[in-house]
């Protein structure tokens, strides 16, 4: 039997720390991009709610798999920096960790 | 002139006359069937007799023939879709109230074309007069948003109800409701 239906859910990503809020992850474009797959996702779902599902799927992997290379390209720049035995402003790394930061606090809030 | 050929006459003129109403019954039930489809079968069934829902088809027709039912601007047309986009994305957080507001907005269409807010199944006769094929989906949607109230329609069932919604809703605007981009995403 079908399942009844569901309270609503509450919005997902919600940060509530200000200071993470203000460190974007994506520019304002690509954003845009993957909030308007989002939604195209979410409004189709009346007409086929699997392959919505399905296409949800792939979208959400394809951000994780964006953010993980966003990061391994950021660690490789830094370890590169240091065996090079550059210095790394430390305004730079200052940047790098309120990313990282970002990242880290969106994960929690999950 | 003869007795003989004076009954001649008259039953000549009474067969002719019953040939001409025979044949204009037959124009009329053709043309009711013709004009409301599947709903003629479902008024003949729910009535139990032919010429009963024959009589209450005329007058559906006749009664909208007096409303003066006007064709959406573009602009109309396009806040609607816009509207109608919102209530299919609400779906996936709130099925019940998507398909409440659908049902509201299916309405409110009809409303602002010219349709008499009265109750449902006058509203219905009356929309069925120019949206024959699409009327048995507003009765189904309608059964559903019911039940619905009730806590008693599955999440299935109220997609099913915003399909048939839509299918009334587009027929309404004279459009579809869908833009291009839908085709992409079903690649």
């Amino acid at each position: 039997m079908e399942t009844q239906v569901q309270e609503p859910l509450a919005m997902p990503g919600v940060v509530k720390d200000k200071t993470a809020a203000g460190t974007p992850l994506f520019k304002a474009d690509e954003l845009q991009g993957y909030r308007s797959r989002w939604e195209r996702i979410q409004t189709e779902f009346v007409d086929e709610p699997r392959r919505s599902v399905e296409q949800a799927d792939e979208l959400v992997a394809s951000v994780a798999k964006r953010l993980t290379d966003m990061f391994a390209e950021e660690k490789n720049k830094l370890v590169q920096a240091w065996d090079k035995g550059d210095s790394i402003s430390t305004e730079d790394l200052r940047m790098a960790l309120r990313r990282y930061r970002s990242f880290f606090d969106r994960l929690l809030s999950v | 002139m003869s007795t003989v050929e004076i009954v001649a006459i008259v039953t000549a003129a009474a067969a002719l006359a019953v040939a001409v109403w025979a044949l204009l019954q037959t124009q009329k039930t053709k043309h009711l069937r013709s004009k409301f489809g599947p709903e003629y079968d479902h008024v003949v069934d729910r009535e139990g007799d032919r010429r009963r829902a024959e009589m209450e088809l005329a007058h559906r027709e006749e009664r909208v023939k007096k409303l003066h039912i006007r064709e959406l601007t573009t602009h109309e047309r396009e806040r609607f879709s816009t509207e109608w986009r919102e209530e299919q994305k609400r779906f996936v957080d709130d099925p019940r109230a998507a398909v409440s507001e659908a049902d509201t907005l299916v309405t409110e269409v009809m409303t602002v074309r010219g349709y008499p807010t009265t109750d449902f199944n006058t509203q219905l006769a009356d929309v069925s007069v120019d949206h024959a094929r699409v009327v048995g989906n507003y009765r189904q949607a309608h059964d559903i948003a019911e039940r619905s109230r009730g806590g008693q329609a599955s999440t299935e069932e109220l997609r099913r109800a915003m399909i048939c919604y839509r299918a009334l809703f587009e027929d309404l605007l004279g459009s579809t409701v869908r833009e291009n981009y839908s085709e992409e995403v079903r690649r």
